[in-house]
């Protein structure tokens, strides 16, 4: 009987548990899925610095509270408390306090001063938040915080050069440990990530209140001179639509850091160099081109503003460049900074995916493919080992003009209008007994249309352009596995069958062309996938 | 030795386990059935599929099916998820996972399991896994129970519920008839972008495999049906998670046949033992009874032969009183009659005097 009782017992526990659990995945859901995003919504949860907090963090919409202390002609100093050593007014991010003294302290500020002021809004009949504890502390926020990310592209970077008088020293620092103090450093300026990572290491303050407080300080100080600035609200920088209309610089001139035009990617570490004749030929890069068809140093430099070799040493350095070598450092395919990953990721674009979605990944590499960038240096008789950094640089711009003319034309007339499809009908194999597989007519290709189209998609980008030099290459986005030329052999020399082919890897002719052209439209958006777009009923 | 009921139980219980526990064994031991060498299959591709329907068109063509409400050109019909019905042993369902740039299509039908849960189910054999690959069903021994549609654990088996007489169960043949006659399966046959292969389920197992290899961006790192309910002869590849397409992801490995397996090997020798621990209980509890009955009657003797040697003595006692009460009588009564004879005597005698 007790046996009996116990199990009942413990039934019941187990579906209040269960229905407990339900409810409150259901009251999790409902908080953050209905509401809309706002980029200037904070969740105010400072209380998580004295330990677990015990009621739920309060949204607040920091640019609505500093349109209305603007309107009753307030500044930030009601919230914001200045820096007591500051020279340029620099504000403390935190509400009302200098620092997290202790849990009660806060608590009462926070209690303290916003109820206070709404309080005193309301006797006033304005408009203003709650004063009661759930209506702050609320389960169903009306809108959860949504802050698109902030770059800072080459184009803002210009402008705030141009706007600050070149003094670089102005944003740009490093720390001097002997002197305790941030001094500037010419010509070692980087990006701020490199000391600045997501949370704070030693006395590094996190990128997030780094940028914070030297744009808003800085913006503010402008915004009081009158003079034009960057905003002070969190939707300035962080709302997508008004992101899109920061003002965009075009032909931005270069920036002045000692950088090559062009580099040679050594097949030996430039300071221990090897004189073999069998080493890989080394590779001129062109920096220059870079430097203009990315937004920041940030996309190749992502560590610091040095040569790749420095971190990526030949054979790896588990101390640095976390053991990658310079090898798999300009070819690994799932890195976002090397050579190819970041190639092969640009090939994903729409222009080209139609073509670079259909190529498998091949155990061996073309060789071809090795020798696009890696080239032989003009002079067979120079000797890379015993040239000196300047010399290789001139060998690097040398060999950049030099570049082997590869742009292999193709007539129109080599191209054929259309073309159309119907071996299908003409194949006696195709007739299945049981099903009769001829509802449709055959397909006619607008072939030049497509040449066209592809080459459009090249010659309006540089990297490809410089790929696709050899204009055969784009006919072997369609004529694949066939030798480049204005003669590609017919579909079915290969697919020979028209229901599957011999060899299993391998698709039949019908197959392989819906493949090939529906894969294609699909991936490239064209909206030509139904049977009837190419083919008419019979 | 006495058993006690507890003791006993225990005892049962202890052989079930442990029978139970040696058919486990010799399932997962190396008697693993890998599916029958040769046998053929179909790979779906999902990433190739672009949901015409042209393998339902086909599949109701071969088969012979009844015309369905919607033309097979109507691709209206994928506005909502549908599955296999007694009119139709194959669908395709669209799906539009969340972050895919397209729709992705699936196409339904029986997988042909290598050891299929219907057949393992189905106690009049009905449904049979060929060593050719097809998993083909007899409607002349079926009986219309419907444990194949609830063992399936794809849900495919469906039942002819209109028809009154002559119901059967019904669902994907792979063609078997066709194969017969070198053609390949109706659906694979139509499917204009060859996302439907059909071979040897090993040399599919490669395609797939090496498809996997070559556009590793493209596919999930697993071929469905290779080990799920320990293998099917049908094969999926998808570029979403397969639980986005509706795809149970929750099977495991183990054939069906082998979860009941352990427990249904016990029936026979159950079956077998009951009779003879039956008969014998039955015999046991005979002769307690026939013992109990011989000793009651002889108890039941002894206590009337003592009862009646009682009652005699009794008797005995009693007739001995009333002798003894007679003779005292008689005693009383011959004094009394000499005495009056002697008083009679002595008034005669003083008369007399």
């Amino acid at each position: 009987m007790k046996k009996v009782l116990l199990s009942i017992g413990v039934f019941i526990a187990l579906v209040l548990a269960i229905n407990i659990t339900l409810h409150a995945r259901d009251t999790l859901a409902s908080a953050g899925s209905d509401s809309a995003q706002r980029p200037d919504l904070l969740m105010i949860d400072s209380m998580k610095v004295f330990g677990p907090i015990k009621r739920r963090p309060v949204p607040f919409a920091h640019d609505a509270h500093q349109k209305a202390v603007a309107q009753k002609g307030q500044d930030c100093s009601v919230c914001h408390e200045a820096k007591p050593q500051s020279t340029n007014n620099e504000l403390v991010y935190l509400f009302k306090r200098l620092e997290n003294r202790d849990a009660d302290t806060v608590r009462n500020i926070y209690h303290g001063q916003c109820i206070d002021c709404h309080e005193q809004t309301l006797a006033k009949g304005d408009k203003s938040g709650p004063v009661s504890c759930n209506a702050c502390h609320t389960k169903d926020p009306k809108y959860t915080p949504g802050q698109a990310p902030m770059g800072f592209d080459h184009s803002l970077h210009y402008r705030h050069a141009k706007a600050r008088d070149n003094k670089c020293e102005q944003c740009h620092h490093e720390y001097n440990k002997e002197t305790e103090k941030l001094v500037y450093a010419k010509g070692k300026e980087g990006s701020c990530r490199y000391c600045h990572g997501d949370v704070k290491v030693e006395n590094r303050i996190p990128m997030q209140a780094a940028a914070h407080q030297a744009c808003i300080t800085c913006h503010q100080a402008e915004k009081i001179k009158k003079k034009n600035s960057g905003p002070i609200d969190c939707g300035g920088c962080h709302d997508p639509e008004q992101q899109a209309l920061i003002a965009k610089v075009d032909n931005i001139p270069r920036y002045e850091r000692g950088q090559p035009d062009a580099a040679l990617i050594l097949p030996f570490s430039p300071d221990k160099p090897v004189d073999d004749k069998n080493l890989m030929q080394p590779v001129a890069f062109n920096h220059l081109a870079h430097e203009s068809t990315n937004d920041t140093c940030r996309v190749c430099h992502h560590a610091e503003m040095s040569a790749c070799v420095t971190c990526h040493t030949m054979k790896g350095d588990p101390e640095k460049g976390d053991d990658v070598n310079l090898m798999l450092a300009m070819h690994k395919e799932d890195a976002d900074q090397s050579c190819i990953g970041c190639h092969k990721t640009l090939a994903e674009q729409t222009a080209c995916i139609g073509c670079h979605a259909a190529m498998p990944r091949t155990a061996k590499k073309d060789e071809a493919k090795c020798a696009a960038c890696h080239t032989a240096p003009p002079d067979s008789g120079m000797n890379l080992a015993k040239m000196d950094a300047k010399a290789r640089r001139a060998m690097a711009e040398a060999m950049l003009k030099a570049r082997p003319d590869n742009k292999k034309k193709v007539a129109t007339e080599d191209i054929p209008e259309t073309v159309t499809i119907d071996t299908m009908a003409t194949v006696p194999a195709m007739t299945d007994p049981d099903l009769v597989l001829d509802q449709y007519k055959e397909a006619k290709l607008p072939h030049r249309k497509i040449y066209a189209a592809l080459k459009k998609g090249v010659t309006d980008n540089n990297l490809a352009a410089f790929f696709h030099g050899n204009e055969t290459t784009l006919c072997q986005g369609c004529h694949h596995n066939s030798p480049a030329g204005t003669k590609p052999p017919k579909c079915a020399s290969c697919h020979s069958r028209p229901d599957r082919a011999a060899n299993p890897l391998m698709p039949g002719l019908r197959g392989a062309y819906h493949q090939q052209c529906i894969g294609c439209h699909q991936v490239m958006n064209i909206e030509k996938v139904g049977c009837t777009d190419c083919h008419a009923k019979k | 030795m006495s058993v006690s009921r507890r003791k006993f139980l225990a005892w049962m219980g202890a052989a079930g386990v442990g029978l139970t526990g040696v058919g486990q064994a010799v399932a997962a031991g190396p008697k693993e059935f890998k599916g029958y060498t040769n046998s053929v299959g179909v790979l779906f591709d999902a990433t190739r599929c672009v949901g015409c329907r042209s393998c339902e068109a086909a599949c109701n063509k071969v088969n012979q099916l009844p015309a369905p409400e919607k033309p097979f050109d109507d691709l209206s019909v994928l506005d909502e998820k549908r599955r296999t019905d007694a009119e139709s042993f194959t669908v395709v369902n669209r799906y539009t996972p969340p972050g895919a740039a397209k729709p992705v299509f699936r196409k339904i039908q029986c997988n042909h399991c290598l050891e299929p849960a219907c057949a393992s189910a189905c106690f009049v054999k009905a449904f049979k896994k060929t060593p050719q690959g097809p998993v083909t069903y007899d409607a002349s021994v079926c009986v219309g129970c419907r444990y194949c549609m609830i063992a399936c654990p794809f849900e495919i088996p469906c039942y002819e519920y209109d028809k009154v007489l002559t119901p059967r169960v019904t669902k994907c043949t792979l063609c078997a008839p066709r194969l017969q006659q070198g053609l390949l399966p109706g659906c694979v046959s139509a499917c204009p972008m060859e996302a439907l292969t059909f071979g040897k389920r090993e040399d599919l197992l490669k395609i797939a495999h090496e498809r996997i290899r070559a556009y590793p961006g493209r596919y999930v790192d697993h071929v469905y049906g290779e080990r799920e309910m320990g293998g099917t002869s049908w094969l999926h590849l998808s570029g979403v998670p397969f639980g986005q397409i509706d795809m149970r992801e929750d099977l495991g490995t183990t054939p069906a046949p082998q979860l009941t397996k352990g427990a249904l090997s016990v029936v026979p020798m159950v079956t077998g033992l009951w009779p003879v621990l039956l008969v014998g209980i039955y015999a046991i509890t005979q002769r307690k009874n026939k013992i109990a009955r011989q000793e009651q009657a002889d108890a039941v003797a002894t206590a009337v032969a003592q009862t009646q040697a009682e009652a005699e003595a009794k008797l005995a006692k009693a007739r001995e009183a009333a002798e003894k009460q007679k003779q005292t009588a008689i005693d009383q009564a011959v004094k009394k009659a000499l005495e009056e004879a002697a008083a009679e005597e002595k008034s005669q005698d003083t008369e007399e005097s």
